[in-house]
């Protein structure tokens, strides 16, 4: 779709655009989250297409049996998970090259229609999270076989019961991604929450909107994340380890073995929690994993008298994203200046 | 998309209707024992148990022609009548209030109450009549029934199936925009404050937990939106308190209600950017009609109870003077459907059952009516006697429908739907009219928005753009003979 320029002057800058139907797909439905999806894998790109007739992988065409599919995610180096509205995920393997797909297995863990489905392309196991009608999330590593890692459950709602995280029982699970280990859910009740991809433990709990949230993006390089809801705001967070509290033990970085110094501040290659070399943020995976996670707010916008159903950062660093709501034929594009 | 939207919006679209007739009986002052007779008599006929098990069949939504006929004939179920610019005008009122009501609901479960609210206020137009209540409470149960268990993703579901029928209707609605819900642009007002829905927490707090589940920290932020916490939840039993106002009787005898028609909005663009693939629902879409209607048992009146009109405007001039200027866009397409056998040999359904569309060029079209007449001259095409089953004709203007302007510009991709329409209320014929629409001046072939990739290893065939073959149904054969 067309984006707007950047546009200089004061923040927050705002471009118009007119939303231009892509060939062959159809006017983004309310709450459709992904009836189509760019699934990027490392040997190729490929648009993946849903809709009440089935799913169609670029141009193969694959007849689903559940009544609607919802979620799309490429997952592991080939492989397309797709959810569909009797709960099963179907995961495609896709070939290299040539028109080959098949269905490679079909993961039966939820019982509800899937609403979301997120990956994390090349981070071992946790990969993969799917989430469904009734809240539940499930962690899987994707492989040849699919292993589930975690079911995060709904809390119930049990009068009397003290319950000292999570108060407020969840609903409907609208939205869900996956980043370094994190998974941010958004849910029909206007909360977001953050849990742990390993462990399956809840670390955050956001009152984030007064409405149902409808779209969740991240941007991989900075841990910004997005929500839009149906109560005309969108929402801009930031993701973080804080080092500083108590409930840090002292890592120990696997490469280094052994006793790991803390509080020395390594250059960017080198974690900064242990020292160790070869890390692609700046620290490395088994440290960041340690520390407790931290959820900021960083900005808000209130597109007026509309409900969004589409938000998405546009650059990987989340300095600009664009808008979509119902009954709007604009994209509205945000840029911070 | 869900397959249990119908079911609400069909009663709640209803009830709305009701709510509109029940102002204007009063407003024109007719007779209190007539104007309870219509109201029972469209509420019977709106409850009846065979159309009410039709309707709860799980299916998909159908087309807004379809729905529209549904209307139109409850709407003459009883000696009640309505002009098409009355008609047009009920319509429009109806489903922007739906839409306003879908729109607005605090949470997807929400609809259920707002549902309730129009079967409450129902049986309250029928409290003196125990069988009809009877009917009433039936299908206020079978609604517990079937929506009390649904998730709310399953809710929310429904409610996208709904806010998709009535994507880009921004027909401006005079009480609305008193009120100030309604945007000059057509658009409704979302508010920012008041109570957030049940089982929502009001927005600002974070909340972070250590890995044993302790809450470590609390942090808060701020936006433009001043919420509150909710007071309490609505009742979802057969009698109860409902707490949401949505749904509720918002007309009052004082409160005259007028729609401006210029309500399309600036991009008219995407009023004539519907799908103009040939629908392969149609021929479903009109069985299923043929069903429901079967069902509907059409009141004719006795000998002694003489049928009155119903004016939705506040005068007759008023109401001719809409019926000219309805902008092309948001004429309906009405299809005339008999789904009885005629009653009495091929004779007209009674006084009132059903007032009849013009066709073009139809030269036993009887002596025009004076009153919808009066807009440009009708071009003679010299073909009319070809024409007489109704066919609806491209680039005739008239077209029956009494609202087209003086261009006589035809938006591209009705000629699809036209052709479409036309196949199915002809009787069959040889080669179809294909011959017809080559020749339109102008018109250019309508380009499916929709491009299907050739063939995939299912054999999924390439959709071709052929007329759908004249269904057998006898429901189609007739159209109807005027009312004089």
């Amino acid at each position: 779709m067309p984006v707007g320029t950047r546009s200089p002057g004061t923040r927050p800058a705002v471009s118009v655009v007119q939303g231009a139907e892509a060939p062959g797909a159809q006017r983004a439905h309310p709450g459709d989250q992904l009836p189509a999806a760019w699934c990027v894998l490392p040997a190729r790109v490929l648009l993946v297409l849903t809709s009440q007739k089935g799913i169609q992988v670029s141009s193969w065409f694959l007849p689903a049996q559940a009544v609607f599919a919802r979620g799309i995610a490429a997952a592991g180096e080939r492989f397309i998970c797709v959810g569909t509205s009797s709960g099963t995920v179907l995961v495609f393997d896709i070939p290299h090259k040539g028109t080959n797909v098949t269905v490679s297995e079909v993961l039966e863990e939820h019982r509800d229609a899937i609403t979301d489905i997120a990956a994390e392309l090349g981070q071992g196991a946790g990969d993969l999270v799917t989430a469904d009608d009734a809240g539940t999330l499930c962690i899987w590593s994707s492989g040849e076989e699919f292993t589930l890692l975690n079911k995060i459950p709904v809390v119930p709602n049990i009068p009397g019961e003290e319950v000292t995280r999570a108060l407020v029982p969840s609903c409907t699970c609208s939205s869900v991604k996956l980043w370094n280990g994190v998974v941010a859910a958004g849910y029909g009740n206007g909360q977001i929450r953050l849990y742990e991809a390993a462990t399956g433990v809840l670390r955050a709990e956001v009152n984030a909107h007064a409405r149902w949230i409808y779209a969740l993006d991240l941007a991989p390089l900075t841990g910004k994340l997005l929500s839009g809801a149906e109560d005309s705001f969108v929402h801009v967070w930031k993701l973080s380890r804080n080092p500083d509290t108590d409930d840090v033990e002292s890592p120990a970085c696997p490469l280094l073995g052994g006793d790991a110094p803390t509080g020395r501040r390594g250059s960017k290659a080198a974690c900064w929690a242990c020292g160790c070399a070869g890390c692609t943020y700046f620290m490395c995976r088994s440290c960041w994993l340690l520390f407790p996670l931290q959820i900021e707010h960083c900005h808000a916008e209130c597109v007026t008298d509309t409900q969004i159903c589409g938000a998405r950062f546009c650059d990987p660093e989340g300095c600009s994203f664009a808008v979509t709501g119902y009954d709007l034929s604009e994209i509205f594009r945000y840029s911070q200046v | 998309m869900s397959g249990r939207a119908l079911p609400l919006l069909f009663l709640n679209l209803g009830g709305e209707m009701l709510y509109i007739l029940d102002q204007r009986l009063r407003a024109q002052s007719i007779p209190g024992e007539k104007a309870r007779k219509v109201m029972n008599d469209i509420i019977t006929t709106m409850f009846n148990k065979k159309f009410m098990e039709e309707l709860f069949k799980p299916q998909e939504l159908y087309s807004k022609k379809a729905l529209r006929t549904v209307y139109d004939r409850l709407a003459h179920a009883s000696i009640m009548r309505l002009n098409q610019a009355s008609m047009d005008k009920l319509y429009d009122l109806m489903t922007m209030a739906f839409k306003y009501q879908v729109l607005l609901c605090p949470r997807p479960k929400d609809i259920l109450l707002v549902t309730f609210n129009h079967l409450d206020a129902i049986k309250d137009f029928i409290r003196d009549s125990p069988g009809i209540l009877n009917q009433v409470d039936e299908t206020f149960r079978q609604l517990i029934e079937v929506y009390g268990c649904l998730s709310a993703g399953e809710f929310q579901l429904i409610r996208q199936t709904l806010l998709l029928f009535f994507q880009d209707m921004h027909i401006r609605v005079s009480i609305f925009l008193k009120d100030k819900v309604q945007n000059s642009n057509g658009r409704f007002v979302l508010p920012i404050s008041g109570p957030v829905p049940w089982g929502t927490e009001v927005p600002g707090l974070i909340r972070m937990y250590n890995r044993n589940g302790d809450e470590v920290k609390r942090t808060e932020f701020t936006t433009d939106g001043n919420y509150i916490p909710p007071q309490r939840e609505g009742s979802f039993d057969l009698y109860g308190d409902r707490v949401l106002k949505l749904g509720t009787n918002m007309y009052s005898v004082s409160r005259p209600v007028e729609t401006h028609m210029s309500g399309s909005s600036k991009n008219l663009a995407s009023h004539a950017k519907e799908n103009v693939a040939p629908n392969p629902l149609a021929k479903e879409e009109l069985n299923f009609l043929a069903r429901l209607l079967g069902g509907l048992d059409i009141k004719k009146p006795g000998g002694s109870e003489t049928g009155f009109r119903l004016n939705l405007f506040t005068t007759d001039e008023e109401e001719e003077q809409a019926a000219l200027t309805r902008p092309e866009e948001l004429s309906y397409k009405v299809v005339n459907i008999q789904a009885t056998q005629p009653r009495h040999g091929g004779q007209p359904l009674g006084q009132g059952a059903h007032h009849r569309r013009e066709q073009p060029g139809h030269p036993a079209a009887g002596p025009a009516r004076p009153r919808h007449h009066r807009g440009p001259p009708r071009r003679e095409h010299g073909h009319g006697a070809r024409h007489q089953r109704g066919c609806l004709h491209e680039h005739a203007p008239g077209r029956g429908d009494l609202h087209r302007p003086a261009g006589g510009r035809v938006p591209p991709g009705r000629a699809l739907r036209d052709r479409q329409e036309c196949a199915l209320r002809s009787h069959p014929r040889p080669g179809g009219h294909q011959g017809h629409h080559r020749a339109a001046a102008g018109a250019h072939p309508p380009r499916p928005l929709l491009r299907r990739p050739r063939q995939g290893p299912q054999g999924v065939p390439p959709r071709q753009a052929q007329s759908p073959r004249p269904l057998d149904h006898p429901a189609f054969s007739e159209v109807m003979t005027p009312v004089s």
